[in-house]
């Protein structure tokens, strides 16, 4: 058999096997997968809520008292000698460059 | 314009981009038509990969799966069949790297003539595939039976250009050798 003659027989025999498949049970069993892929969508969801309410109920008290901190250490570095307005802006731009570069490393 | 949702019959009826846009949006009915309109080519593109109807139906069911999860990345729903047709390509090429690593010895390395033998009867295309290595198999399908051009083979298997033309010269060879020895 010639090349081009093969490659035709080859073409045919795939063709053949290209019947049209009866669909109920297949979209039956899609429908079921979607409905159990949606469950573990939402319940995914919802682990991920109570975590996250989890984590700011235990991080929140430490996020009030570190802000009651750092601002009763403004209010102390404000009452230094020398110490104006501009020099607090400069260390917050410089801290926050700090913590922007830091968060990048993690 | 289109409408938020379409009746049954006229799902069945609409273009398939307009149906595919609704699935988009989140329509499970419209992708449900679009599983029902695809899923013979999907199952039979599988079919002719893997041996196993039923594992053939299963990865096929995967890989409507993952098309309904990340059908939002479709850019233009006028690529529906050949995103389709790439995500279950790759779930194919999944299954074939899980199924290397817990390999064991089946019916899948018993030689051809001896399963001939065993079995009494002439090699069918399916079986003469089932000769050829999972990535020579999956370059004359996609070849073959889907009618891409080499490039676009080498696109779907991320396989050099070089390698796709050596895989089907050499599959389609081993192939006619089979089908004319046995059929």
């Amino acid at each position: 058999m010639t090349k081009d003659a093969f490659d035709e027989r080859l073409a045919c025999l795939f063709a053949e096997k290209n019947e049209p498949l009866p669909d109920q049970e297949f979209m039956r069993q899609v429908v079921l997968r979607l409905e159990r892929e949606h469950r573990l969508q939402w319940m995914r969801h919802g682990v991920m809520v109570v975590t996250i309410m989890v984590i700011a109920a235990v991080i929140s008290p430490l996020v009030v008292q570190g802000m009651m901190g750092a601002f009763s250490l403004i209010g102390k570095i404000k009452q230094l000698p020398g110490i104006d307005s501009m020099i607090l802006i400069s260390m917050a731009l410089i801290t926050s460059g700090v913590l922007m570069r830091a968060r990048r490393w993690l | 314009m289109m409408p938020d949702n379409l009746s049954k019959s006229g799902m069945m009826n609409a273009a398939e981009v307009a149906v595919v846009a609704l699935a988009k949006l989140g329509d499970k009915p419209a992708f449900e038509e679009l599983v029902r309109r695809r899923q013979s080519t999907v199952r039979n593109l599988l079919r002719r990969l893997c041996r196993d109807h039923a594992l053939a139906d299963d990865l096929s069911q995967q890989a409507f799966i993952q098309a309904w999860k990340t059908l939002g990345s479709l850019q233009s729903p006028a690529a529906f069949g050949v995103w389709l047709r790439q995500i279950a390509v790759n779930t194919w090429l999944q299954y074939v790297r899980s199924w290397k690593e817990i390999k064991s010895i089946d019916e899948e390395d018993i030689p051809l003539q001896l399963m001939m033998e065993m079995h009494g009867e002439k090699i069918d295309l399916d079986q003469a595939l089932m000769q050829l290595s999972p990535t020579i198999r999956l370059c004359i399908v996609l070849s073959h039976a889907e009618g891409m051009s080499h490039g676009e083979v080498a696109k779907a298997t991320k396989l050099p250009l070089g390698t796709v033309k050596s895989h089907i010269t050499r599959g389609t060879a081993k192939l006619r050798e089979l089908l004319q020895a046995y059929g």
